[in-house]
């Protein structure tokens, strides 16, 4: 069932992004999980992996460094066809309203 | 929260917990005194209920490798049989062993050393497991095969839960060439016939008897004998599949039970007005083999959504006993004898001849003939069971603990010879008070 497509989760060690990466798996996508912490999304990438029969693999990336940006696209096997990014930080808002630096975190 | 099992009866507050992980699990449970692993709740009884606190598997429900050339899959405990099949029907492996739910937990599964159909010829679910993880109430995880802690292995199939968590298990899939079944319908016109049929067609890898409680008479025992085996290339060629494909596709939307019916909605003579449908309708298809579906062959109950709310609110029992073929005839003769007297509203008993003893402690199957029948809660129904329960001891058989919650402790210690080890090995990891269910609160274990 396995085709040539390839998704790219940002954000991989969410709900969302282990939901997302799974139905594409369904689908015969290959999945790519990209979270700071790899080793924490082994157990969703066996997961994928044994429940599809499709590769699934893990990928370091601190969206906030984007100067590794051009050695994290390097380091995939191939461009993907598709990439979903659900990294996000909600932040608080009063917190927000007077310190500019967690007000630029969240912009970001 | 009000905690009960499948069958609505007993209630309990109770405490649940719900870890994410193994490890969280383990160390939970580790704090944790009077409580018992739960995995989706199936067991009819008080068996997943902790004195205090219940600890939810479900969250543990990654697979973790699977390996095509020889089916060889690992899972961790809350992964239910129904993602199982889903995931791997259509790559061509069916589970070796599956009950009559496919919404059990894999964890469940092992502790119940749940069986199915076919355990006359492929043993019970415990048989098929290689091997798993258990979180021992000190804290530890530890690895169970029959080559590593085999007394803690052998304990915790079947075990119900009580010597810790099962957290992850291997077991083989079946390889199978189509995802159906190749079906023969007997119809058997008395009790007699009924076990005979069970016998002679125990070269099939599946069998069991729906049993018309109401009948009686000469007709006491009389059954449609639902046998069959997965269907090959050539099976689905020769009988075309066409026809039994529309209907699988009708029935996909599952019909449900959103609310209580009120308890007398079930009476004497709705069921037997069916049973008579159910009974004619079988016997209409009998001796002409058809291909069937994996869901109505082997979970016809899932079809409705909590089935387990037709009995209202004051929830049901389940009585599922074992006896020896020697004895088979007679007891379950006088146990339907004293169902159809009683005329208490149980749709349908099964009838289910098993092959080998279990490998666990407390496991259920041994040789012979197991009979199960759902009851209404209503008044007098203790003490009738308790009258039923004399008829199994004295043939020497033993009641199911993932379907009970009434039996008495001289019923179960008769039935289990084997209680008095699984004791001690309780006593040995300190699982005692620490590790409890109302069940073995219940019944001393």
């Amino acid at each position: 069932m396995a085709n040539d497509n390839f998704l790219l989760v940002l954000g991989g060690g969410s709900d969302i992004g282990r939901a997302t990466a799974l139905r594409f798996a369904q689908a015969g996508w290959r999945v790519v999980l990209a979270a700071r912490d790899p080793a924490a999304l082994q157990r969703d990438v066996d997961d994928i992996a044994t429940r599809t029969g499709v590769k699934a693999s893990a990928q370091a990336i601190d969206i906030l460094e984007s100067g590794a940006f051009e050695g994290f696209i390097a380091g995939l096997d191939g461009l993907p066809n598709a990439v979903v990014s659900v990294i996000g930080l909600l932040g608080e808002q009063p917190k927000a309203e007077t310190d500019i630096a967690h007000a630029s975190l969240i912009m970001r | 929260m009000e905690l009960t099992g499948w069958g609505r009866y007993p209630r309990f507050e109770t405490r649940v917990f719900a870890p994410s992980s193994a490890l969280d699990a383990a160390r939970l449970q580790h704090k944790l005194i009077g409580v018992i692993p739960r995995g989706n709740g199936r067991a009819y009884g008080d068996a997943a209920i902790g004195v205090t606190s219940a600890l939810s598997v479900l969250g543990l429900d990654r697979f973790r490798h699977f390996d095509e050339s020889s089916g060889r899959l690992t899972v961790e405990a809350g992964v239910l049989l129904s993602d199982i099949i889903a995931a791997f029907l259509p790559r061509g492996f069916f589970p070796p062993v599956v009950p009559g739910t496919q919404f059990v937990s894999v964890g469940g599964m092992i502790a119940s050393d749940i069986h199915g159909k076919n355990h006359h010829g492929a043993g019970s679910f415990g048989d098929h497991v290689e091997s798993f993880e258990l979180a021992l109430p000190g804290g530890e995880i530890i690895a169970c095969s029959p080559a590593q802690n085999q007394e803690l292995f052998a304990a915790t199939i079947g075990g119900m839960g009580l010597t810790g968590a099962i957290l992850a298990a291997t077991f083989k899939l079946l390889p199978i060439e189509t995802a159906w079944l190749r079906q023969e319908t007997i119809v058997a016109r008395n009790l007699e016939e009924s076990i005979a049929a069970l016998t002679a067609r125990d070269d099939e890898p599946y069998s069991a008897a729906w049993i018309d409680c109401l009948a009686s008479g000469a007709s006491l025992g009389r059954s449609l004998i639902y046998v069959g085996r997965h269907a090959t290339k050539s099976d689905v060629e020769a009988l075309a599949a066409g026809s039994a494909r529309e209907a699988a596709a009708k029935k996909k939307a599952r019909l449900g039970v959103p609310v209580d019916l009120p308890g007398f909605t079930l009476n004497r003579w709705s069921v037997a007005a069916f049973n008579e449908i159910y009974f004619r309708k079988g016997a209409a298809t009998a001796g002409r083999p058809f291909l069937n579906s994996i869901a109505p062959f082997f979970f016809p109950l899932d079809g409705v959504a909590n089935w387990n709310r037709i009995y209202g609110r004051r929830g049901f029992l389940q009585h599922q006993s074992v006896i020896g073929a020697e004895h088979a005839h007679a007891a379950v003769g006088e146990i339907l004898t004293r169902f159809a007297r009683r005329g208490n509203a149980s749709f349908l008993a099964v009838l289910k001849k098993l092959g080998r003893e279990g490998r666990g402690l407390l496991s259920f199957p041994s040789p012979g003939f197991t009979l199960a029948l759902d009851l209404a809660m209503d008044r007098g129904i203790f003490e009738f069971l308790d009258a039923i329960d004399e008829i199994v001891v004295a043939a020497g058989g033993r009641i199911y603990l993932a379907k009970d919650a009434r039996q008495s402790r001289e019923t179960f210690e008769a039935g289990y010879p084997n209680i008095e080890q699984f004791r001690k090995i309780r006593r040995e990891i300190a699982a005692e008070r620490h590790i409890a269910s109302r069940l073995s609160d219940r019944l001393g274990i």
